[in-house]
């Protein structure tokens, strides 16, 4: 996977609530010039407004929200949390965070659909939920 | 008839993307062609875009205000997006 660089890839224990999950999950692309300071904001007000979609599978959840929302460049971040984050009206919590900017509609796709294969196998998911450090998570990933 | 399926989420982006892409391995291995898939967002969902629109479970009761819909736990499950287009093709 090319589009993922090591630098936004971070395990952390625990969030206070799934916003701040979301905040937590955004930093490193924010940090890094990807987005903006308002994206994570905006992804928090998508979810609010329109419930918790970005949480695609048990454990995995895809926060994004639209270019115009304050993606600057292209990219992926990945956050595992240690603890689970629970959501609003959603009976599964979610422990991976696969942030997602894109500054346009389709350049991220290709990136997107090597993540949904690589999250619909079982197994390589069960891999990276255990992930012992960000540099096995992040191999997981580019090594797809 | 289904002719076309329209797969959505909040953003239009990510998510709406990802149930495109089953939907279409989905079709393919249920031996179902000639469909049009496209991935779009909320702001999309009227009576008239499509024959069957696709989207999170938690969305699906807004979808069914436009038409015949399903909602999908697993979004990264062709499986379960199987089982359920084949139910909705009624095959």
């Amino acid at each position: 996977m090319e589009l993922l660089k090591k630098e936004n890839v971070q395990i952390c224990d625990a969030a206070a609530d799934w916003k701040e999950a979301i905040r937590t999950a955004v930093k490193p692309l924010e940090e890094h010039g990807y987005v903006e300071a308002r994206y994570k904001e905006e992804i928090i007000s998508n979810v609010e407004k329109m419930g918790p979609y970005i949480v695609i599978a048990d454990n995995i959840a895809l926060p994004h929200a639209r270019p115009e929302q304050g993606a600057l460049k292209t990219q992926i971040g990945v956050t595992l949390f240690r603890n689970k984050v629970v959501f609003d009206g959603k009976n599964v919590p979610a422990r991976l965070f696969v942030t997602l900017a894109a500054k346009d509609s389709d350049s991220h796709l290709d990136a997107l659909m090597e993540i949904s294969e690589l999250l619909s196998d079982e197994e390589a998911v069960e891999r990276i939920l255990t992930a012992p450090d960000a540099d096995h998570l992040y191999r997981y990933f580019a090594s797809h | 008839m289904i002719n076309k399926i329209m797969c959505f989420c909040g953003s239009g982006l990510g998510t709406s993307f990802v149930m495109e892409m089953n939907v279409k391995k989905a079709l393919a291995n249920l031996g179902i062609s000639g469909v049009e898939v496209v991935h779009s967002t909320i702001d999309d969902v009227m009576p008239g875009a499509a024959d069957l629109f696709v989207c999170s479970a938690d969305l699906v009761s807004n979808a069914e205000k436009a038409g015949k819909a399903i909602g999908i736990q697993n979004m990264v499950s062709v499986k379960e997006m199987e089982e359920k287009l084949k139910a909705a093709f009624g095959k």
